[in-house]
């Protein structure tokens, strides 16, 4: 009986080879988007899985809400706030503390083993509860070593590799090159395997904290940004009231810092509106992940719609052969087995070019979302388990239909007419195509939405202007040489200008307190934003100066403001008024500089305040190098030439700030490469099916089209008769998805602080291009059937 | 075999009621060869697939085998069926994408019939309609009296008691034709009952009993001799 049944499946499948094929590929395109979707989302939801017990770790965050700027979220603490809750709490299991080693704790670091040199991009000072709280991987070394002593140093097997070779690293001794002048010998204690490629912490060396550094100024400072850290707790019930408590705590060191506990497994996820958090690697919007699902959903269902649509249109034409075996003695349930046993088929074909599809398609993916997901993971683990569900869940949600409308077929009729009628007028049929068509025009406004949005936020004026401007990241033994540096490539050729600052544009900003006196006399403290910018800063950046004027030749404790820190402070003008920065002599006010965006388009502006202390090569950190747009290579390399000879390492990093700000929007442009193309997907799938069922409408009315030409109906007429038909229901999904995608698209926008407005011809542009596409689609089938000759289909009659 | 009686049937449209069978009855006793003649829409068609339980009747009685089916459910109708009556068409009615060797097989396969059986059972009926040299052909691939012959080795295979015959000879030229009604001839004379709806005289005069149908009802029975 089953073969019978296969043997079926298989004939019927090469008689229909055209619609199979679309059926089949359609499908496959659903599968294989909805596998590689799941294969990221399911990647971004394993950050950090391989910790033991990551139920019960959190990241502590610091909530710190100012006096002026406005409150905000850090990912970062200071030093000794680990140790003081710990010993108030008794909730804490054990903290792990994982702070950059770099420019805090040590002014800059270079290791050094037999005259070899690497700069230590990713060293940080942690506790030996790093070890038993992250579990890493002991390659070398014993467990209770791991930065137990001082001057002792942890190295992953890359960096070991880099150093060591192929030897054994264990016990050896490199050197520190932790300033100018200064060397301290490390000797080994353990080398670990490199962090998962799922771990939110990608570091490559790990030092014990000096003890120095914990009883000096920063190390005790409970106000301080400096670093990570991480709380094992044990007993996750009642997160909020932990929080509270710890906020008490800190209260009695610090009254302007909360604290929020973030579950580990949500730092990857969960951290988009955190600043401070330069240790979480490729972080991610979890917001996006849940789009990424509900339009792979979509798209697969749109494909299923396909299936069922094509798979009824098809069984139109099956009367026949139902009612024959109907005849001989088979039972409803013999024909709905054969149904679904056919559509199994077919689903299992689908599968199969799915899985093509996914490793032709998943090197793209990976470029396109800067990740490594492999193939070999979807053969693995539950995935076989999720394709058999896969097979037979679409196997049932495609075949149950046609099944159910084919055997129900009167058996009389159906050898009569040879034609099921249902099956070629089916208002469940153009219920599906609607639908399909509607989740379609939802990606296309959105696509033009985001893409809209995009192009804004690039060409939106901020205030300032960055055209072919490169920073140039200093640490701090080269910002000691700064003047130098500065002088140094001033001569370069196609050097236009020169600067420094502090404040990562496009980032999070800086905060700093400051104090000025208000205009009823009273003396104030507020935070701020602070830049430290070079005396040229100004004209630099071609910013405007609203008041005053910018830094003179002295411009020792001179300071500007910007126009929204000048509404704070309260004076009609402020020029001249005495401000300073907290635990700096005193200044004054000697510009308003025009508001500017230093910050990403998601925030609002904040208060600023400018000085230029050029005695704190602390707050020097990038140096802004204007440079001419011809011959921009060579420039570039002479700049490096220049830039290694004056700091005495091989490192040179640069990049664009056009580049960098590509970088801030990062999460909007991956997410609109992915609803570009699902979306552009989900069209050609939808066509794919619209092209299909066409040809079925044209096979059902050809006796109607024959009569209609011998009557004298143009090309035109038949043609338009034909499309008619399918333009109706792409229209009515146009009506039914433009207060869906605009509700949608509404939301999305609330996230940025500047943004468009969505406009009426976005929605129609979209709108009509559905139409044309659909309307092109189908002139395929109904133009052929309009040049038909009309004696040939009537004979066939 | 066969008794009916005052059976009626009306197709519907929106607004026109048709009707099919006109308070029509009749009997048929086993091993009868029974035509059944009339104009184009006399309800002959009707009646057949009613006979063949394919239709019910909206009223009257239809007595098989001396049990009532005129209210049975598709399902009891079905098995009754597959067990009793095999169909013969004027076009025939193979499906196309199985071999000879599969059309002829598909009704032992809904009987439940073992697959070693099958084959044998098979092999045997197309012997004796001596189509077994076209096993694995495809329908379209043979002449209209061969895939006739296909037909009817499907109708017996399962060895019913009934056939029903809708103009068999319809699309076959006389000499198949002829052919064809032998076959039908050789099935009576073993025992088999049938009924044949027919338009042509020449095939009419095979059978014991002519009964000419109008509007839906009897208006002549011939007795042949």
């Amino acid at each position: 009986m089953l073969k019978i049944y296969l043997k079926t499946a298989y004939r019927n499948l090469l008689k229909n080879k055209a619609y199979a094929f679309v059926n089949i590929l359609g499908l496959a395109i659903g599968i294989a988007t909805c596998v590689l979707i799941g294969l990221f989302v399911g990647n971004e939801r394993s950050f950090d899985n391989f910790v033991p017990n990551a139920d019960k770790v959190y990241r502590l965050n610091e909530y710190m809400h100012y006096d002026g700027t406005a409150p905000s979220t850090a990912a970062i603490v200071g030093p000794p706030v680990a140790p003081f809750l710990k010993a108030n709490n008794n909730e804490i299991d054990s903290y792990t503390r994982v702070f950059p080693a770099v420019p805090l704790v040590y002014p800059s670091v270079t290791m050094e083993y037999k005259g070899k040199k690497i700069k230590a991009e990713k060293l940080v000072c942690t506790d030996t509860t790093f070890a038993s709280m992250f579990n890493p991987v002991m390659i070398e070394g014993e467990r209770n070593r791991f930065t137990r002593d001082q001057n002792t140093i942890v190295l992953t097997t890359s960096l070991a590799h880099k150093l060591f070779g192929d030897s054994p690293a264990l016990n050896k001794t490199i050197q520190l090159h932790t300033a100018d002048t200064s060397v301290t010998n490390f000797t080994v204690s353990n080398v670990i395997a490199d962090m998962p490629k799922n771990s939110h912490l990608q570091i490559e060396a790990l030092v014990p904290f000096p003890k120095e550094f914990l009883s000096s100024f920063l190390g005790t400072n409970y106000n301080v940004l400096m670093g990570a850290t991480y709380l094992k707790i044990s007993n996750n019930k009642n997160i909020g009231l932990l929080e509270n408590r710890l906020t008490k705590t800190i209260h009695s060191k610090s009254k302007f810092i909360d604290f929020t506990l973030q579950p580990l497994n949500r730092i990857h996820t969960g951290s988009v509106n955190i600043s401070y958090d330069q240790l979480n690697y490729k972080k991610i919007d979890g917001k996006y992940l849940n789009i990424f699902i509900v339009i792979a959903i979509a798209v697969f269902l749109i494909a299923c719609v396909n299936f069922v649509n094509l798979t009824t249109a098809i069984a139109g034409y099956r009367g026949k052969e139902v009612a024959i075996k109907k005849i001989v003695g088979a039972r409803r349930f013999h024909v709905v087995f054969q149904v679904l046993i056919e559509t199994f088929f077919s689903v299992l074909l689908s599968l199969i070019s799915a899985l093509l599809l996914i490793t032709i398609f998943l090197p793209l993916l990976n470029k396109l979302l800067d990740r490594e997901l492999t193939s070999e993971s979807i053969y693995h683990g539950a995935m076989p388990v999720v394709f058999i569900g896969i097979v037979i869940g679409t196997t049932l949600l495609a075949g149950i239909y046609p099944a159910w409308f084919i055997s129900r077929a009167n058996t009389g009729e159906a050898l009569k007419t040879k034609v099921l009628l249902g099956g070629s007028k089916s208002s469940l049929r153009n219920i599906l195509v609607t639908g399909q068509f509607a989740i379609a025009v939802i990606f296309m406004i959105s696509l033009m939405v985001i893409l809209k949005q995009l192009k804004y936020m690039q060409q939106r004026d901020l205030g300032y202007s960055y055209n072919q401007v490169i920073k140039l990241p200093m640490d701090l033994r080269l910002a000691k040489k700064l003047q130098v540096l500065k002088a140094e490539i001033a001569k370069v050729k196609g050097v236009k200008d020169i600067t420094n600052g502090f404040m990562e544009l496009g980032g999070n900003g800086s905060i700093f307190g400051i104090d000025f006196i208000a205009p009823n006399g009273e003396a104030k403290k507020i935070t701020v934003n602070m830049e430290n910018a070079g005396i040229n800063y100004i004209s630099f950046f071609d910013m405007k100066i609203m008041a005053g004027h910018a830094f003179s030749k002295d411009q020792q404790n001179e300071y500007i403001i910007n126009e929204t820190l000048a509404k704070q402070i309260g004076y009609p003008n402020p020029v001249g008024k005495p401000i300073n920065i907290t635990s700096l002599p005193p200044g004054r006010i000697i510009g308003v500089v025009k508001d500017f965006n230093y910050s990403s388009l998601h925030k609002t502006i904040e208060p600023l305040i400018i000085g230029s202390m050029d005695y704190i090569p602390y707050w020097q950190t990038n140096l802004y190098v204007k440079v001419s747009g011809t011959n921009v290579s060579q420039t570039l390399k002479d700049i490096q030439q220049v830039f290694i000879a004056v700091s005495g390492d091989n490192t040179f990093e640069y990049q664009f700030i056009d580049d960098h700000f590509n970088e801030v929007y990062h999460s909007e442009r991956q997410a609109g490469s992915m609803i570009a193309i699902i979306g552009g997907l989900a069209m050609l799938i939808s066509c794919l099916g619209l092209l299909s069922l066409a040809a079925f409408v044209v096979l059902r009315r050809k006796k109607e089209i024959g009569i209609r030409k011998v009557l004298g109906a143009s090309v035109a007429n038949i043609t338009t008769l034909l499309s008619k038909e399918f333009l109706i229901l792409v229209f009515i999904a146009f009506v039914i998805a433009s207060p869906i995608a605009y509700y949608f698209m509404d939301k999305w926008l609330q996230g940025f602080a500047y943004r468009i407005n969505i406009q009426w011809w976005v929605i129609v542009g979209a709108g009509a291009m559905a139409i044309v596409i659909a309307f092109i689609t189908v002139s395929f089938q109904s133009i052929k059937a309009a040049l038909d000759n009309p004696v040939k289909s009537l004979r066939s009659e | 075999m066969i008794k009916i009686s005052n059976l009626e049937k009306f197709y519907r449209t929106e607004e026109v009621e048709t009707i099919a069978l006109n308070k029509l009855s009749m009997e048929v006793a086993t091993g009868e060869f029974v035509a059944i003649m009339g104009p184009s829409g006399c309800g002959k068609s009707t009646l057949l697939n009613i006979l063949g339980m394919l239709d019910d009747p909206d009223a009257g009685s239809y007595v098989f085998n001396e049990i009532e089916v005129a209210h049975f459910n598709e399902r009891k109708r079905a098995d009754l069926r597959k067990h009793n009556i095999g169909f013969v068409f004027q076009s025939f009615n193979l499906i196309d994408e199985l071999t000879v060797f599969e059309n002829v097989e598909l009704p032992l396969i809904y009987t439940g019939v073992a697959a070693s059986e099958r084959v044998k059972r098979v092999e045997e009926v197309l012997d004796k309609m001596q189509i077994m040299h076209r096993r694995n052909h495809y329908p379209q691939q043979l002449s209209g009296g061969q895939q006739q012959r296909v037909a009817i080795a499907r109708a017996v295979v399962n060895k019913p008691k009934l056939i029903l015959a809708d103009e068999p000879t319809g699309n076959l030229d006389s000499s198949n034709g002829n052919d064809v009604m032998e076959l039908l001839t050789d099935l009576n004379e073993q025992g088999t009952t049938i009924i044949m709806v027919t338009h042509s005289e020449h095939d009419a005069r095979y059978s014991h009993r002519i009964i000419r149908l109008l509007d839906g009802q009897t208006v002549m029975e011939n007795i042949m001799v």
